[in-house]
């Protein structure tokens, strides 16, 4: 009986989520979790409780499967999960260390629920069960927006732990001071040209297991949306201090960096920290996991567009100098290489490696001159410095647990060295 | 509500019933609801496998077509419809029967598929020309037993559902006419539906003719299906083979570099697989730095190093990995003793339409092409250098890549490398034959290169395969130019299309008209075209903004400019089914690619027999005629009816050949006399509409039989001219019925002379007189070459009106080839409407066949004027004199 009338009211309150928007008057209900900080009640986002609400979802990078679950050990609320099976490495590696993902939109149809306008969302939540034997590990990264050719504008990853034969409650607390202000009518569902920052989704990666260990199951359930009435000041990004590209002193300078999503970053992670820095401020830290190990062509990369639109590198003279700097601790450090690239719209017109010794400050210092005359660079073509639109970080991490920080990302200017 | 919404709906319906009692959900159809005063029924009615029913418009003219006819041959796909249109919301059920033909023989109900037709919301048309506009358009089929599984077996009040049938007759199946009925079954009543089902005498093969790429996007795979198995993968393409439709894209084929060994086990399995007919060779991109002269283009030869050139990053094949490709395909065909290379096909979508991208374009297609071409042409090699032992195939050459001249693409040389030895069991014979055919088909592969037009690059790169979207190929003098190229290179002419070009076109459309797609093999077939290229099948995804798409069942316009354009499938997983589900566009490709293998198997009657291509090209001429005009699909009068005859002679020419080995080689029609050559083995009597005819002696063999040739003559003067040809092999007779259509009229050109003007922009007086060619009297016209050089015929006299169907001009051409555009004006049109270009041949006859379907006759009025727009060759400044002998017009007789 208990049941049933846990049935009836689930389908009640599901009845009450169809045709809810994000914008809507908040609905309280007896069963509502409460956001105590600011008494702003949640948005069901998606119960998993029908296979059309399984369309929110994309499966990418050799995945696996999405099902619709039923049995109720697998459910935390409503009539379904969706259950996630990861599945094993058929390539024997050849995969690499790519990223098995799927994608939860912000809108889900088949409810009625459109949450992509993220004006006044404050986190992110969703239960997901782990029914291995061993604790196992999820990344969230909120995906501001994905093409058909899978370039996506995305936050960094953050890995949770999922203990074993549990459920964890995962939330990802939004920033939304660095969320890009796009046109509404990007959803489709909008008109007019007003600008609000848009969240196209959620991405969950997972650890692609071995051929030998097998497939991975996960259960998801109850993805929900906490408001907020706080207002927010979007990050005027322009605002760099002289011959900076990026210190990573601002918080947002991390959360706007670019991950390729075919590529398999995922394993990393990066944050802010103020635990290392050559510049007085803070920088960026990439983590990755013991068995996180990257591959080449795996980019952390910083956009002039999204980073440094400002700066005009036609300014900078032949002796003028680019300057970076790395380092990794002893504890957790990465004695291995670091590459380098440069490049125009046509393409990378420097590529250089340089290596790193755990516990030691690595400067990259080099002369516009210097990276002109690579053999890549064509001037004449407009492929050179002076049209640098992206610098990209590979980190060749190879099995261990390594930290790297990377910082102070400027230019100097020969006249005043003098 | 449309029909996907309708699931979500009803799994509420039955819960909060229970609960709240909840009236809103009227639409959630039952068999127990009050439908008030008025009386539950439903309209059940009928409609062809080519036309697409929509759901919210009003067909009630048509309900009394309540018969379900199909006319199919024997293992081949055939369809129709049923609709169902209530005056109330009902659930519905469909029960199937058996057939029997007058014999008695059985068609069991299980040769037959059935299945729900799902309708997509078309918003915004993107078609220039659409009758029906926005609206519900029938696309998905969801098989039967899985709507009725989903509770989907229903329908609103004063909508039209369909539920699509499909026939396929058994390998074995007696040829017939097999009727029954089927019933319908609605909440208020049982409806029997009259079935008729005809069996041509004719077995279609396993074996699929007609080449196709089709993509199939891995990621979009996973991301419709949530499924990114391999076993998904595998359904996708299997699924597409079902349809006679070879895809670019392997199951997993994506990953190759990452588990050959399995793309490699595919290559093998689809090519021995009848129904797959295009393999593609791997490949995988890279980038190189290549030279570009001062002027954009690249340097090659004497241009290499010069000062003022530079250094551009273009897109390339990464060359390892596809000489890699290649000799795996030779060494698995060794180990396997299968020549691996016969169904091989190469697709670099990195130069596809190379043309709209300018020099950059062009250079990134010379490089990469003329590299390609090097290897292959070096691997070619290698084969030569191959030697075979008892133990297997010695190899001790490699490719190597001298830099040197790398711009140019050509560069590859064998040399002396450590020896190999590749597995192969053959004996030393065998092996010659293999490799013979593996180098013969090797040379052979081009690369399907899309582009607008034959241009001197591809003359420069011969292995581009050229590929233009089918609109190229409506001028006659396109597909001359296609043609010629194809036979200069050695290679073979191809199509596509995507969100280009639309209707009266073929495309595969949403919102465009069925038969549209189903016509577009026949135009290939008619006009050698063997490739039709498709970007790709299942696009689940938005290509511009976000890419999401939330319900695959209602969001039609993925790509921008065309509805449904990239997708002809849907996620079976909605539905239970753990594969795609198909739409009755991809139903009408099959039906089309049957269709193109029917013509391609009658053309081996032809060629076994040593008839000329010339000659089959006048039968195949009846069987399409008036289906379409170029690559344009006519759309007056009763199409489809048109197209159901035309499939009615193809399948009376099939049976008629291949029962009896009588086959009709040519068709002539001159002068009001239609001239028919026949060939029948000896011992197979032939009647021409009745009475028996005679033959002479032939040197053609009909497998040990040799054979008579008969010449069979009806003038064409009767309101109808058929010509009913009977061939009896012992106990069993087989017709053809030829209609020449109505009585032909020749006029002649002298009694019009005084009808014709030239309109010229040259400066001197131009001629037009009365002369004689070859000892034929003619109306000679002489213009002198300038920009414009045309004569006008006045044929207002001669009454071509709507009881016409064609005009023939004879006309003798006294200098080098030129062409002739024909335009055209009636009574009504505004403007002359260009009917075709057609090339007149130096120093000989040419008879230009003027459709006149072109110019609307029944709408516009009669034809006033015929204006004949006459060009020499480019660059070419030669005065026209030609000689018109007379015109010949026929009659529809309707």
């Amino acid at each position: 009986m208990r049941k049933l009338f846990a049935l009836m009211l689930s389908v009640v309150l599901m009845f009450c989520a169809v045709g809810c928007n994000c914008n809507a008057a908040p609905e309280e209900t007896a069963e509502d979790p409460v956001d105590v900080e600011l008494t702003n009640p949640i948005i069901r986002l998606n119960g998993f409780d029908e296979i059309d609400d399984l369309n929110a979802m994309q499966a990418y990078n050799y995945f696996g499967k999405v099902e619709l679950e039923r049995d109720a050990k697998y459910i935390k609320n409503g009539t379904g999960s969706a259950k996630l099976t990861v599945e094993k490495d058929n390539f024997n590696g050849g995969l690499g260390n790519t990223v098995p993902y799927v994608h939860h939109a912000m809108y889900v149809k088949s409810r009625g629920i459109d949450c992509t306008n993220f004006e006044k969302t404050k986190a992110v939540e969703l239960d997901v069960y782990n029914p291995q034997d061993t604790d196992q590990e999820v990344g969230l990264q909120l995906v501001y927006s994905r093409t058909y050719n899978n370039v996506t504008e995305s936050e960094a990853a953050q890995w949770f732990t999922l203990k074993a034969n549990a459920w964890t409650t995962l939330r990802w607390d939004v920033i939304r001071d660095n969320i890009p202000l796009v046109k509404a009518s990007s959803t489709r569902r909008e008109s007019g040209s007003e600008l609000v920052p848009l969240v196209s989704g959620m991405d969950l990666l997972f650890r692609r297991p071995s051929k030998d260990d097998g497939d991975l199951i996960f259960y998801i359930d109850d993805m929900r949306i906490y408001k907020t009435e706080v207002g927010y000041e979007t990050v005027e990004k322009s605002d760099l201090k002289t011959d900076e590209i990026c210190s990573f002193d601002q918080q947002w300078q991390v959360l706007s960096l670019s991950l390729n999503c075919t590529n398999n970053l995922y394993r990393c992670s990066t944050s802010w920290s103020k635990a290392f820095t050559t510049d007085g401020g803070a920088s960026l830290r990439i983590d990755t996991a013991a068995d996180g190990g990257i591959a080449g062509g795996t980019y952390i990369q910083l956009k002039k567009s999204a980073m440094f639109s400002k700066l005009s590198f036609m300014e900078y003279a032949d002796d003028d100098v680019f300057c970076m700097d790395l380092y990794s601790p002893i504890e957790n450090g990465l004695t291995g290489n670091v590459g380098l690239y440069l490049n125009s719209n046509i393409g990378y017109f420097y590529n250089a490696s340089y290596s790193v010794t755990a516990g030691q400050v690595t400067r990259i210092r080099l002369k516009v001159s210097e990276i002109d005359a690579s053999v890549y660079a064509k001037p004449e073509n407009g492929h050179c410095f002076a049209y640098l639109t992206t610098i990209q970080i590979l980190v060749n991490f190879t099995g261990v647990s390594t930290t790297l920080y990377v910082d102070n990302i400027h230019m100097e200017r020969a006249s005043q060295s003098a | 509500m449309n029909g996907r919404n309708k699931k979500g709906f009803r799994f509420l319906c039955l819960l909060i019933g229970v609960i709240l009692c909840c009236s809103s959900f009227a639409s959630c159809a039952s068999c127990n609801e009050d439908v008030g005063e008025n009386e539950s029924k439903a309209e059940i009615w009928t409609a062809r496998g080519t036309e697409k029913i929509l759901r919210d418009w009003d067909y009630s003219d048509r309900y009394d077509d309540d018969t379900l006819e199909i006319k199919a041959f024997r293992n081949e796909n055939e369809s129709a419809q049923i609709i169902i249109t209530p005056n109330t919301d009902t659930k519905f059920s469909v029960q199937l029967g058996d057939l029997k033909n007058s014999n008695g023989d059985v068609l069991p109900k299980e040769s037959f598929s059935v299945y729900q037709q799902l309708y997509i919301n078309v918003e915004v048309v993107k078609e220039k020309i659409c009758s029906t506009g926005a609206g519900y358009y029938p696309d998905a089929l969801l098989p039967y037993e899985n709507a009725v599984a989903c509770g989907e077996n229903t329908i609103e009040a004063g909508k039209n559902q369909g539920i699509w049938i499909t026939v396929k007759p058994s390998k074995t199946q007696t040829a017939g006419v097999y009727t029954g009925s089927f019933t319908v079954e609605t909440c208020s009543k049982k409806y029997d539906v009259p079935v008729s089902v005809t069996v041509y005498d004719y077995t279609l093969g396993d074996e699929t003719h007609i080449k196709t790429k089709f993509g199939l996007g891995e990621t979009d795979i996973g991301v419709m299906e949530l499924n990114t198995t391999y076993e998904m993968s595998q359904k996708y393409y299997e699924f597409l083979l079902d349809h006679r439709i070879s895809s670019q894209d392997m199951p997993y084929g994506k990953q190759w570099t990452a588990n050959f060994d399995l793309y490699m086990e595919n290559v093998l399995k689809y090519t021995l697989d009848p129904r797959c007919s295009c393999i593609s060779i791997p490949w995988t991109g890279s980038t190189d730095l290549l030279e570009i002269t001062a002027d954009g283009y690249l340097a090659i030869g004497d241009e290499r190093g010069k000062e003022g050139n530079t250094k551009e990053q273009y897109n390339t094949v990464f060359w390892d990995w596809l000489e890699k490709a290649l000799l795996r395909f030779a060494e698995d065909s060794f180990k396997n003793g299968v020549n691996l290379f016969q169904k091989a096909e190469l697709y670099l979508t990195i130069i596809d339409e190379y043309d709209v991208a300018g020099l950059k374009g062009l250079n990134k297609a010379v490089y990469n092409l003329r590299r390609t071409e090097d290897m292959m042409n070096t691997v070619a090699e290698l084969f030569d250098s191959l030697t075979w032992t008892e133990n297997g195939i010695v190899c001790d050459k490699e490719l190597y890549f001298d830099k040197q001249n790398e711009n140019a693409g050509y560069g590859y040389q064998l040399v002396d490398a450590q020896s190999i030895v590749y597995e192969c069991s053959l004996s030393e014979s065998d092996y010659q034959s293999l490799i013979a055919e593996m180098k013969e088909d090797l040379l052979s592969i081009r690369n399907t290169t899309t582009a607008t037009d034959v241009t001197e690059f591809y003359y420069n790169n011969t292995n581009a395969g050229f590929c233009p979207t089918i609109d190229y190929y409506g001028s006659e003098g396109n597909r001359e130019r296609a043609a010629s190229y194809a036979e200069k290179s050695g290679g073979e002419m191809w199509t596509y299309t995507a969100v280009n070009p639309q209707n009266p076109y073929p495309t595969y459309h949403i919102e465009d008209v069925l038969i549209s797609s189903r016509l577009l093999t026949w135009m290939m077939y008619d006009y050698d075209i063997v490739g039709n290229l498709y970007w790709v099948s299942n696009l689940s995804r938005y290509t511009a903004g976000f890419n999401q798409v939330f319900d695959y069942y209602d969001e039609a316009l993925r790509f921008s400019g065309a509805n449904g354009d990239g997708f002809l499938v849907y996620p079976g997983r909605t539905y239970g089914i753990d594969g795609p589900i198909g739409s009755i566009r991809l139903q009408s490709i099959l039906d089309s690619n049957e269709d193109y293998d029917l013509m391609y198997e009658l053309e081996e009657f032809y060629i076994d027999r040593g008839i000329s291509s010339t000659n089959f090209d006048s039968v195949l001429d009846l069987i399409v005629s008036g289906l379409y005009s170029g690559t344009s699909v006519n759309y007056d009068g009763d199409y489809l009816a048109r197209f159901d005859e035309s499939r009615e002679l193809l399948a009376d020419i099939l049976a008629f050949t291949s029962n009896t080995g009588a086959i009709v080689e040519n068709v002539d029609v001159q002068a009001g006399v239609a001239k028919i050559a026949l060939s029948a083995p000896n011992g197979v009597a032939i009647t021409l509409n009745g009475k028996a005819v005679s033959g002479t002696e032939s040197d053609k063999f009909y497998g040990e039989t040799q054979c008579l040739n008969y010449s069979l003559e009806i003038a064409l003067t009767g309101k109808t001219n058929v010509a009913q040809i009977t061939a009896t092999a012992g106990d069993k007779s087989y017709s053809v019925a030829i209609d020449f259509g109505g009585k032909a009229t020749s006029v002649s050109a002298e009694t019009i002379k005084d009808s014709v003007n030239v309109i010229s922009n040259a400066e001197h007086d131009n001629d037009v007189s009365i002369d004689t060619a070859e000892q034929v009297s003619v109306v000679k016209i002489q213009v002198e070459y300038a920009e414009l050089m045309q004569a006008e015929l006045d044929v207002t006299s001669l009454n071509i009106d709507e009881t016409c169907d064609k005009v023939s001009l004879n006309i003798y051409n006294y200098g080098e080839e030129i062409t002739v555009t024909v335009k055209g004006k009636s009574k009504n049109s505004k403007a002359y409407i260009t009917v075709n270009t057609y090339t007149l041949a130096a120093r000989g006859w040419t008879e230009v066949v003027i459709n006149l379907s072109d110019f609307k006759l029944a709408q516009n009025g009669k034809l006033l004027s015929l204006r004949l727009a006459f060009a020499n060759a480019e660059g070419v400044t030669n005065d026209v004199v030609v000689g018109l002998k007379d015109i010949l017009i026929r009659e529809n007789g309707q």
